[in-house]
C-alpha cells in the first residue's frame, strides 16, 4: 500500500541514506527527495532507508500544508532525523501544536463525568453508551481576540433524536463550559445506542456558515467523542469523531489511534487513500482501542481500489459488525462498499439513516442508482432519503443542511406560555417559536410547496390519530423578516423554483435537449436517489400553473428560463 | 514538420453572471494557444486549435460550446489522431480528489451544476479512444462548494474503451483548495494564474531533464514546485495534483524532446569576508576563494540544478537553485 518510487539508484558509487520520520503522525509525512539535477529520486511515506550516489539533494517532508525542506551533502553513509512539523487536531492528543492543557484537561475530566442526564446508566452498566461533546478554541488567546462577546461555544446548537425530536439545546443545565477564560464546552449524557443528530441553526451574520446538520451514532457499550475547533465560528472541517471505551482513559495507545485517525482523515479529504503498514498491523492484531479507525481505514481501502489486502479488509468488517452491531448504518454502507469492491451491487442492505462518513453515504446514493430490482438502497421518505439532496461536501463526516423539520420534544421545550398558534401551516407566527426556525413559506427544498400535503406524505396517517400534534414540527430555515412575509400575493414565487434539483433537471433537459433521459440517469448524473428525482418531477408537475403564472408575470427575465411548458411536458413522459 | 494528430481545446472564462470576475484566464488561454501553435512548442496546425471564445451577453460558452468543439475535433472519426490538450482556465471547484467542476459563464448558486465534470470529460476522451495520449490541464479552484457536482458531455463513446490511452490530468491545486492568479504588478506583466505560468515555463524547457526531454514525470514535478515557488511568493499556499493513468510511468512519457536548455548566469555579492566554496550537483568544488566584503564574484554560467555556496569561515550557506526560467540570477550572500 505504500507507494514509494526510486529511481537513478544505480550508480557506481552508493551511500547509504536512511531518514526516520518522528513524531505525531509521522507514518503519514510523504517525502521527496530530489537530487542536485533536481531530479525526483525518491517519494514516499515515513522513514526509508536507501542507497544513493555522492551528490547534493535536497529531501522535502509534507504533513499537509506543512513542510520541513533540508540540503544533504551525501559523501558517506548518513543517518538523518526529521521531526514532523506539528499538526493540528480538534482530538487534543499531546503533540498537537492546538493541544493545551487547558483544554484537554477538562475534556478527559468530563469525558468520564456526565454533563447532563437522559437516560440513566443501568446499575451492572449493560448500557453504558454516551455521547461525549467538546468544543473549544484554538488557543485561550485566539478565543480572547475572536470572541468579544463570551459567546457560548453551545450557541445554535443542538442535539436530537432518531426520530429529531429535540433533547435539549448545547446550554444551560446540559453542558459545562468556559466561556470567560479559555473558550471551551463539554456535554456528556448516557443515550440509548441509536443514531442522534447534532443540529446547527447556522449564523445570522455570515452567509457562509449555513444551516447543519451531523449524523451521531451512539453503540452500546461505547462512548462517541465529538471534537470541534472554533474560531469566529464552528470549523466543521476540525470535526473529528471517535470511538472510546468509557474505562479507557486517553493513554498513549488512544492517543496514537487519535494520531491514526486524524492521518487517514487528513489525506481522505484529498483522495489520498494511504494506510500505512503500522495501521495495517493494528488492524490484523485484531485489538482496537478505536473502532473509527477501523471503520475508516475501510472506507479508504475500499476507495483506494487496491486488492492485496481484501481478506484483511474482509475481517476488519466483520469484526466491526460484531463490536458495534451488524445493522448500524456506518457498518452497512462497508458491507455495500465491500460487495461493490468486489464488483457486486448490494441489493440486500437498505438503510434508513444517514451514517457519520460521507463517502458511505456516497456509496449508498450510487447504488441505489444502479438498482433495478424494487429493493431500495436508501428508504424512500427515510430521513435517510430526505438528506441526499442537502448534502454538504465540504468535510469527511457527512453533514447536510438540516431537513425541514424538527420535531419539538414532547415534553416540550418550546415556551408555552407564549401565545403562539403552533400551527405551522399560519406562517406568519412560526418565527416565533425558536431561535433560527421560520415559515414553511421558505421551504426551499425542492419537494412541495404544500408543507400541509408535504407531512401528510411524510407521516400519513399518523397525523390524522394524532391530531394537532404534529402541528407542533417546526420548520428549519432561517427567519424571514415580519414585513418580507406580509408581503405575500398570489404571484408568490413558487418554492420549486428555488430547488437545485429542480433547476438541474430542467436545465439540462433544455440546454441538451436529449430525448433519452430517464430518472436512473438524472439520478445518476446529480448524485441524488432515484426517488429525489421522482419527487421533484411530481412537484413540478403539480405547481406547473403556479409556475407558469408566476413566470408570466415577470417580465423578461432568463431567470427560471428552462420551467417552460414543453420542458415541463418532457417531464411527464419520464414518470 | 507539424504535429498534424494533435489537436488543442482552449477555454479561458474571465466573466461569469454570478462570480467574481478574474483577470487572468484569457492571458492563460492565449498563452497556451502560442505555446501550442508554436514551432518550439506544442507544433500544433492553427486549424487544430479550438480557442472558445467566452463573452459576457449573452454568457457563453455553454456546455453545447464545448460539447461543439470537441465533436468537431473528433469529425467524423476518420481522421488522424494522437493527442489532445485540453486547458482551461477560470473558475472551479472540486467535487471529489479526481473530479472537478470547471464553472461555465452562467454559473449562479442556483445553477449550481453549471459546470464540465472534468472527469467525465476525461472520461469521454479516453474511453472514445480517438486519442492515445490525452493532457488536462486545470487552471481553477479546488475548494469545495455546497451541494455542486458537474454535468457530463452530452458525447459518448460507441463503444467504451480506453486501454493503450495514457493521460494525465495536471489539477491547479489540491482538492479543497484554491488557485490563485498573480496579481498585475508592473504594466509589464501580464495577469496568469500560477499555475499556468509556470506549466508553460515546463513546457518551454525548464522542465526538460538533462537529456533535453520533458517527461510527464518531469513536468508534473517542475510545474509543482514552481507553483509553489510563485505562489509563496505572495504568501499563498497552492500544490498542484497530477493525476496520471495509461501506459508506462510518467517518466516514460516524453511530452518533448530535444530541449536545448540554456544555462542560468548567476553573481554574488559577498556582504561578510571568508574562505567560500560554490559547490556543484555531485559536490565537486566550482570555485573557491578568499573574498573580501562587498567583492562581486565572477559571473557563473550554472545548468539546471543545485548548487551549495558556503562560507567555511563563517559557517554559513545558502542554496542556488537553478530551474531554467531566469537568463540571470543575483544573490547576497
Amino acid at each position: 500500500m505504500e507507494p514509494q518510487n526510486t529511481k537513478n539508484m544505480s550508480s557506481e558509487t552508493n551511500w547509504k541514506l536512511r531518514i526516520t520520520v518522528t513524531g505525531p503522525m509521522a507514518d503519514f509525512a510523504f517525502i521527496t527527495l530530489y537530487n542536485g539535477y533536481l531530479e525526483t529520486v525518491y517519494t514516499g511515506y515515513g522513514s526509508f532507508e536507501a542507497n544513493f550516489p555522492t551528490g547534493l539533494y535536497k529531501m522535502i517532508l509534507n504533513i499537509n500544508d506543512a513542510k520541513v525542506e533540508q540540503m544533504i551533502k551525501l559523501s558517506n553513509n548518513q543517518n538523518i532525523s526529521v521531526q514532523t512539523p506539528q499538526g493540528i487536531s480538534s482530538s487534543l492528543a499531546d503533540g498537537f501544536r492546538n493541544t493545551h492543557k487547558y483544554y484537554s484537561e477538562p475534556a478527559r475530566k468530563f469525558s468520564n463525568n456526565p454533563t447532563a442526564s437522559f437516560e440513566k446508566q443501568n446499575e451492572n452498566k449493560t448500557t453504558n453508551s454516551s455521547l461525549f461533546i467538546f468544543f473549544r478554541y484554538a488557543s485561550s488567546e485566539n478565543f480572547i481576540a475572536r470572541n468579544l462577546d463570551k459567546e457560548s461555544l453551545g450557541k445554535n446548537f443542538k442535539l436530537l433524536d432518531k426520530n429529531r425530536k429535540l433533547i435539549c439545546e448545547l446550554a444551560g443545565n446540559y453542558i459545562v463550559e468556559d466561556s470567560n477564560e479559555t473558550g471551551w464546552l463539554a456535554f456528556n449524557a448516557f443515550l440509548k445506542p441509536n443514531n442522534y443528530y447534532l443540529y446547527y441553526s447556522g449564523s445570522k451574520i455570515n452567509k457562509s456558515d449555513p444551516s447543519r446538520e451531523i449524523p451521531v451514532r451512539i453503540c452500546e457499550q461505547w462512548q462517541t467523542q465529538v471534537y470541534m475547533t472554533f474560531s469566529n465560528e464552528p470549523l466543521f472541517y476540525s470535526l473529528l469523531i471517535t470511538l472510546k471505551k468509557p474505562d479507557i482513559n486517553f493513554d498513549s495507545n488512544y492517543s496514537e489511534s487519535l494520531y491514526d485517525i486524524e492521518g487517514i482523515l487528513q489525506k481522505f479529504v484529498n483522495g489520498i487513500y494511504f494506510l500505512p503498514n503500522s495501521i495495517l498491523r493494528k488492524l490484523s492484531y485484531g485489538k482496537w482501542e478505536n473502532p473509527m479507525l477501523g471503520i475508516l481505514a475501510a472506507h479508504s481501502y475500499y476507495k483506494s481500489g487496491q486488492k492485496d489486502n481484501d481478506n484483511l479488509f474482509n475481517t476488519v468488517v466483520e469484526n466491526l459488525g460484531g463490536i458495534l452491531g451488524q445493522n448500524i448504518p456506518d457498518i452497512q454502507v462497508l458491507i455495500m462498499m465491500r460487495d461493490n469492491h468486489s464488483g457486486i451491487v448490494s441489493s440486500e442492505i437498505s438503510i434508513s439513516e444517514p451514517c457519520m462518513l460521507l463517502t458511505g453515504m456516497k456509496t449508498a446514493i450510487l447504488n441505489s442508482s444502479k438498482i433495478t430490482s424494487s429493493t431500495q438502497i436508501i428508504a424512500p421518505f427515510s430521513i435517510a432519503d430526505k438528506i441526499t439532496e442537502n448534502l454538504y461536501p465540504d468535510m469527511a463526516w457527512t453533514s447536510y443542511k438540516p431537513i425541514t423539520q424538527i420535531r419539538a420534544k414532547s415534553n416540550t421545550i418550546v415556551n408555552e406560555t407564549k401565545s403562539i398558534d403552533l400551527n405551522p401551516f399560519k406562517e406568519n407566527k412560526i418565527s416565533d417559536l425558536l431561535p433560527g426556525q421560520t415559515s414553511l413559506s421558505e421551504f426551499n427544498y425542492g419537494l412541495s410547496s404544500n408543507p400541509k400535503k408535504m407531512l401528510d406524505n411524510i407521516f400519513g396517517s399518523k397525523k390524522q390519530k394524532e391530531g394537532f400534534d404534529i402541528a407542533k414540527e417546526i420548520s428549519g430555515f432561517q427567519i424571514q423578516p415580519e414585513s418580507k412575509l406580509k408581503n405575500t400575493t398570489a404571484a408568490r414565487k413558487p418554492s420549486v423554483l428555488n430547488s437545485w434539483v429542480a433547476n438541474s433537471v430542467l436545465n439540462i433537459i433544455n440546454d441538451q435537449n436529449q430525448e433519452e433521459l430517464n430518472i436512473t440517469d438524472l439520478a445518476s448524473r446529480l448524485e441524488i436517489t432515484p426517488t429525489g428525482i421522482t419527487k421533484t418531477i411530481k412537484t413540478i408537475i403539480d405547481q406547473e400553473d403556479k409556475i407558469s403564472m408566476y413566470i408570466n408575470n415577470k417580465d423578461k427575465s432568463a431567470e427560471n428560463v428552462a420551467f417552460n411548458k414543453q420542458n415541463i411536458n418532457k417531464l411527464k413522459d419520464l414518470l | 514538420m507539424q504535429n498534424d494528430n494533435d489537436y488543442a481545446l482552449i477555454i479561458g472564462i474571465e466573466e461569469y453572471k454570478e462570480m467574481a470576475k478574474l483577470n487572468g484566464p484569457v492571458n492563460d488561454a492565449k498563452d497556451f494557444l502560442e505555446w501550442a501553435c508554436n514551432e518550439t512548442g506544442g507544433n500544433i496546425p492553427e486549424a487544430n486549435c479550438f480557442l472558445i471564445q467566452a463573452s459576457k451577453d449573452p454568457y457563453k460558452p455553454l456546455q453545447d460550446d464545448i460539447d461543439t468543439g470537441l465533436e468537431t475535433i473528433i469529425g467524423d472519426g476518420s481522421k488522424g489522431y494522437r493527442r489532445l490538450y485540453f486547458f482551461f482556465a477560470g473558475h472551479g471547484y472540486g467535487v471529489a480528489w479526481d473530479t472537478n467542476g470547471l464553472c461555465l459563464p452562467g454559473w449562479t448558486s442556483l445553477r449550481r451544476r453549471n459546470a464540465l465534470s472534468s472527469k467525465a470529460y476525461l472520461d469521454y476522451v479516453v474511453e472514445s479512444k480517438f486519442f492515445t495520449e490525452v493532457y488536462f490541464f486545470l487552471d481553477c479552484c479546488r475548494d469545495r462548494m455546497i451541494n455542486a457536482s458537474a454535468l457530463t458531455p452530452s458525447l459518448g463513446a460507441i463503444l467504451p474503451a480506453g486501454q493503450n490511452v495514457t493521460s494525465l490530468v495536471l489539477f491547479a491545486a489540491d482538492f479543497s483548495s484554491k488557485a490563485y492568479e498573480d496579481p498585475e504588478l508592473d504594466p509589464n506583466t501580464k495577469v496568469q494564474g500560477y499555475f499556468t505560468k509556470a506549466l508553460l515555463q515546463g513546457l518551454r524547457g525548464a522542465a526538460a531533464d538533462k537529456n533535453g526531454n520533458i517527461t510527464a514525470d518531469g513536468l508534473t514535478d517542475f510545474t509543482k514546485r514552481r507553483t509553489s515557488e510563485l505562489a509563496a511568493l505572495r504568501q499563498k499556499t497552492q500544490t498542484v495534483r497530477p493525476l496520471f493513468s495509461g501506459m508506462g510511468t510518467m517518466s516514460q512519457l516524453i511530452i518533448k524532446e530535444g530541449i536545448n536548455v540554456e544555462p542560468t548566469s548567476v553573481t554574488i555579492t559577498f556582504i561578510s569576508e571568508g574562505l567560500v566554496n560554490l559547490i556543484g550537483r555531485d559536490l565537486n568544488v566550482i570555485w573557491e576563494k578568499q573574498i573580501s566584503k562587498d567583492e562581486i564574484s565572477p559571473i557563473f554560467t550554472l545548468d539546471k540544478g543545485l548548487y551549495i555556496l558556503e562560507n567555511t569561515t563563517t559557517g554559513n550557506n545558502i542554496t542556488i537553485k537553478i530551474d531554467g526560467t531566469s537568463k540571470h540570477k543575483e544573490y547576497e550572500f
